[in-house]
């Protein structure tokens, strides 16, 4: 028997927080209330500034649990806050370790914010002065540390051969860097463009391969080659020139869906043209439908183009027009009587209108929706 | 008698709208470039220009840019993306028309073009009538903006109505429905509606 184990993870919260969210998704992880993890953390910073401390590397260790962008600021309140309180108790032994670890956590997590965990920086504004920021921040708490012990004069001359070593090493390493850093550009790029060609390949293995293969299967039958032809040809620009659109939520995926499948079934031409979108409810559904049956009645009934033209506005109003023969409302034949009178019923129970006008020029169904019942 | 120059790479293509041409329109010239059709068009002076949207070497935008003004262009395509065509029509195309036309829808287009008409397909229409009411924010400028008899001829293209058909609905006659065309098509290629502005940006106009 197979087991999951699926592994608990803690977050910070972005709902509800009162600084980063750490209490907050601490209190979640842990099952506690949130005003105890909260309480715990301010007791722990009076005493001696350890709560402050655990709270920026939680911050700066603990994902948020989605993705936000107002970190930077509400760390740069937090900082503030926090350098002001250890202001406030003087020759407290904690401030001179307190106060610079502190400081150095706060770069650090500036920095990481900065970072998304694919290892790119994050492409905002802001960017490069935070990166700046959060390194000096870090080289401030490390002076300061190192001053506490020492003294100034002589973490300056050790930051001087620190400073050398570290640009010694760098130039002795500079051709490293540079060809991992070439190495990955190229691998990279070079997954990028694999995935593209799979998916063409996909694509084209899927479509049009299939279609062609059906069509040299029925060459002798030149009505179905043709809607093996338009539909293929649909559904190919409908890949390349138009991507998205869910045909369950929004209309003029939906009728164009509608068309793509009448297409499939029937030798007839739909031409579909959205003015405007909605976002599809109950009632919208219900135009789709009631419109759905219009163009597979004049598939059926009258061949030929249909035109299909959708309009978002104070209404929302869908025209059906076909060039066949016309009928007359009075010699309807019994089973086309009952499609007619569905798509009637249907659009009356969702509030609107369903209008058929023909002549000997064609059939127009015109089917209009108000905004709101 | 119009004189007709097909521009479009695919040989296939040319063959299939030579053949399908009527007697009162001749084929003077074909080119399959960018280049070959700025030279062709030069040389044989034609009342229309039949074009290809998608060109190797450019596009068809170059043709119109370099040949603006003096002649009639009617654009052919086979993609619907709403930035060829109004990239076209911004340039001076006098209509649009896509590839699954048929023979006899062409030739009537072409004569449209030729006595200076705009064409306007159903789907044209529609972006139209997309980018000139899809923002609430009123314009002073009237070219900015559709009169409601214009938005009704459009509406009523992008339902299908033939231009007769429209007029007949619209009680005008054809000669008026046409001259409301033209006039779209002018505010369609003058005006700097944000919604037009971005449809071309990025294509170089």
């Amino acid at each position: 028997m197979a087991t999951t184990y699926s592994v608990r993870r803690a977050y910070r919260e972005t709902d509800g927080r009162w600084i980063g969210g750490v209490a907050a998704g601490l209190a979640e992880h842990l099952g506690w209330p949130v005003a105890a993890v909260r309480a715990l953390f301010v007791i722990l910073a009076v005493f001696g500034g350890i709560g402050v401390v655990a709270y920026a590397a939680y911050w700066a260790v603990l994902p948020p649990r989605e993705e936000d962008n107002s970190d930077t600021a509400r760390l740069l309140a937090f900082a503030a806050l926090v350098i002001g309180g250890f202001l406030l108790i003087p020759g407290d032994p904690w401030m001179r370790i307190g106060l610079p670890l502190a400081v150095m956590a706060i770069g650090a997590t500036v920095v990481w914010t900065r970072v998304r965990p694919s290892g790119r920086l994050r492409p905002d504004g802001m960017q490069w002065s935070a990166l700046l920021l959060g390194l000096l921040l870090v080289v401030l708490g490390v002076f300061a540390l190192a001053a506490t012990g020492l003294g100034l004069r002589s973490v300056l001359s050790v930051a001087a051969v620190a400073i050398l070593l570290l640009v010694g090493v760098t130039l002795i390493a500079m051709p490293w860097i540079a060809g991992l850093y070439r190495e990955l550009t190229e691998e990279r790029q070079e997954r990028v463009r694999s995935q593209t060609r799979a998916e063409l390949a996909t694509q084209v293995h899927d479509s049009v391969l299939q279609t062609l293969t059906l069509i040299r299967r029925h060459a002798d039958d030149p009505d179905r080659v043709v809607r093996l032809a338009r539909a293929e040809e649909r559904h190919l620009r409908s890949w390349l020139y138009e991507p998205g659109g869910d045909p369950d939520q929004a209309l003029t995926a939906a009728l164009q869906n509608l068309a793509a499948r009448v297409e499939e079934d029937y030798p007839v031409a739909i031409e579909t043209v959205c003015v405007g979108d909605l976002a599809l409810d109950e009632r919208g559904r219900a135009l789709v439908a009631a419109t759905g049956e219009a163009i597979l009645n004049a598939a059926k009934h009258a061949g030929g183009p249909i035109s299909v033209y959708a309009e978002v506005d104070d209404d929302i109003r869908v025209y059906v027009r076909d060039r066949g023969a016309g009928f007359s409302p009075e010699q309807v034949p019994a089973d086309r009587h009952g499609i007619t009178e569905s798509m009637r019923g249907r659009m009356q129970r969702a509030g609107g209108t369903c209008e058929i006008r023909s002549d000997d020029r064609g059939t127009e169904v015109t089917l209009t929706l108000p905004r709101s019942s | 008698m119009i004189r007709l120059v097909i521009v479009d790479d695919h040989e296939m293509v040319r063959a299939g709208i030579r053949g399908g041409l009527p007697d009162d329109i001749e084929e003077v010239g074909e080119a399959a470039d960018v280049a070959g059709a700025v030279q062709t068009i030069a040389r044989t002076d034609p009342d229309v220009v039949l074009l290809d949207v998608h060109l190797p070497g450019g596009n068809a935008q170059e043709v119109l840019r370099q040949c603006h003004g003096s002649y009639r262009f009617l654009a052919l395509s086979v993609s619907d993306a709403a930035e060829d065509v109004i990239a076209v029509v911004r340039l001076g195309a006098r209509g649009y028309v896509t590839k699954d036309i048929t023979a006899d829808e062409l030739a009537d287009a072409i004569r449209k073009v030729a006595v200076g008409d705009a064409v306007f397909s159903p789907r044209l229409a529609g972006f139209v009538l997309d980018a000139f009411t899809g923002s609430a924010a009123a314009s002073d400028d009237e070219l900015d903006r559709l009169t409601a008899r214009e938005r009704d001829v459009m509406r009523l293209i992008a339902r299908g109505y033939t231009y007769r058909e429209t007029a007949e609905e619209l009680f005008l006659s054809v000669k008026t429905v046409e001259t409301h065309m033209s006039a779209v098509l002018r505010k369609l290629q003058l005006s700097n509606r944000r919604e037009l502005a971005r449809w071309a940006q990025g294509r170089g106009l």
